[in-house]
């Protein structure tokens, strides 16, 4: 009987070990148990946010977009060579003498970039290589017309808008009858690069614990090499390409027999 | 991308609290459960209930987003055609926390502050579709049917951000806990650019540059016209009267 009594007390108390666990370090039973304890006045919960917008800047933009690539990242395992690893590194650089980029090859130095970086904002790959952060990376490419003739031509030179942009008289019609237009385009270039904002809603992954510097640093790397990634994709002979096809449609339309585009795009300085 | 197996491992410690009366000689396997049976029915209901939630807890801390796997998903390639023309920044400053207490000891205390920058941009998507009317008679006379103005785009800045502080004690601050923060102002911003009217800035713009190319190309004159308002747009304007 007393062995009993002694098992029972053991097992309340180790549950009551537990629960209080529960409670303080997870969240799992945490936030109902609180409500609980606060009728009893003996824990307390408390969430508070505040949040003020002010409208800093307003500016002009004339920005023409004509394609948007969409890429998912998946931060660091997408930029972290199969087969290389922290332990490969170290070796490497403890049994040699001399510059890194001597010492370790490209896809290596990379690693060790990004290992480097996920550790200083609290991802450690070693220690946890289950964690990981999936970004949508949204890059837009065309024609940005700010500066160029096509933004002032009251302002610019005859012979400049003729390098640009040539109308053919209707005395000097095409083989149909009809007006011709010859066109220059600006060099396409990236318009916009953004990463998409997640909430809890739209991020389907397990969040990870980050602060907003780190969120800072971690966006700047994965943006930057997005851009390699996407120009690579051939981003800008896309944008280039879809322009053409609008601007012909559209000439095309307004009353112009031809519509010719000349090779090779050229900014205007 | 690698495959990944993502395992919880569950220790299994077994110890003298849970065989008693265990025979001499006798040595339990990880799935041998006869010492079960040397416990009285009482001490049988306290046990699968201490298990049951001891189970609840390790499958707490090891099963759910942790087990979802990466989705591979490739670069998707969208053909656009619009035509932004005005932009807005504004500067949001967050300032969030939680703070647990349990008898009087502080179990968790969590600050952060921080500012970053969100644009707004608007212009006209001409991939709504656009029409072209021309005069007969008249070479230098266009009518262009447009879409309406509308926000193309709210974006935080992740290169903007600045944070002031971060104070993490008993937990620590995720990633969507402050996205959501930023997220919950956008609708306000909007609204708020609306009724600086961003879409009749853009809508000018937009008719300003297109003039511009069209004049090179010809047409001298030009005329804008735009579908009968939608909701929409009825909606943008009564924010902004």
């Amino acid at each position: 009987m007393k062995i009993r009594i002694r098992t029972i007390v053991f097992l309340a108390l180790l549950l009551a070990v537990i629960i209080t666990g529960t409670v303080i370090f997870t969240d799992f039973l945490g936030p109902a148990f609180l409500e609980l304890s606060n009728l009893f006045n003996i824990g307390r919960t408390r969430d508070y946010s505040f949040s003020s917008v002010v409208l800093e800047d307003m500016r002009e933009i004339f920005t023409f977009h004509t394609v948007e690539f969409v890429y998912k990242a998946v931060f660091p395992h997408d930029y972290m060579e199969e087969g290389v690893s922290i332990e490969s590194i170290m070796q490497t650089l403890r049994s040699g003498s001399g510059k890194i980029e001597d010492l370790l090859s490209e896809s290596e130095q990379e690693y060790l970039e990004v290992y480097k970086l996920a550790k200083s904002i609290g991802i450690d790959i070693e220690a946890d290589p289950f964690d990981f952060v999936v970004l949508t990376v949204i890059v837009r490419g065309g024609f940005d017309l700010s500066g160029t003739v096509y933004e002032d031509p009251g302002s610019a030179e005859r012979e400049e808008i003729e390098h640009w942009l040539t109308v053919f008289p209707p005395e000097v019609p095409d083989r149909e009858g009809k007006g011709r237009i010859v066109v220059k385009l600006p060099r396409a270039e990236i318009t916009d690069i953004y990463i998409e904002d997640e909430t809890s809603l739209s991020y389907n992954y397990p969040d990870i614990r980050i602060d907003p510097d780190g969120w800072k640093r971690l966006t700047d790397y994965v943006r930057k090499k997005s851009i390699d990634k996407i120009l690579k994709e051939g981003i800008l002979e896309i944008a280039a390409s879809n322009a053409e096809s609008f601007l012909q449609s559209f000439l095309l339309q307004a009353g112009y027999g031809s519509v010719e585009f000349t090779k090779g795009y050229e900014k205007t300085e | 991308m690698r495959n990944r197996i993502i395992k919880c491992n569950i220790q299994k410690k077994y110890t003298s609290f849970f065989y008693p009366r265990q025979p001499p000689g006798k040595t339990l396997g990880p799935l041998d459960i006869s010492f079960f049976s040397n416990y009285s029915i009482e001490m049988r209901k306290s046990i699968l209930l201490l298990f049951a939630l001891l189970l609840l807890l390790l499958f707490a801390g090891c099963t759910g987003n942790d087990t979802e796997r990466v989705r591979t998903v490739q670069t998707q390639i969208q053909n656009l055609l619009s035509l932004h023309t005005f932009e807005y920044i504004y500067r949001d400053v967050v300032y969030l926390g939680k703070e647990k207490s349990f008898l009087f000891f502080k179990t968790m205390d969590k600050r952060l502050l921080f500012s970053i920058d969100i644009r707004v941009q608007a212009g006209i998507n001409l991939q709504k579709g656009f029409e072209i009317i021309t005069e007969r008679g008249n070479r230098g006379a266009l009518y262009l049917k447009l879409p309406s103005p509308e926000i193309l785009l709210i974006d935080a800045r992740e290169d903007t951000i600045r944070q002031y502080f971060l104070k993490e004690y008993g937990g620590t601050i995720s990633r969507l806990e402050f996205s959501d923060e930023i997220d919950a102002v956008k609708t306000r911003i909007a609204e708020d650019a609306r009724k600086r009217g961003i879409l009749e800035q853009a809508r000018k713009n937009a008719e300003d540059i297109l003039e511009k190319i069209l004049a090179l190309s010809g047409f001298t004159e030009i005329t804008f016209l735009y579908p009968e308002k939608t909701d929409e747009v009825q909606e943008d304007e009564e924010i902004q009267g």
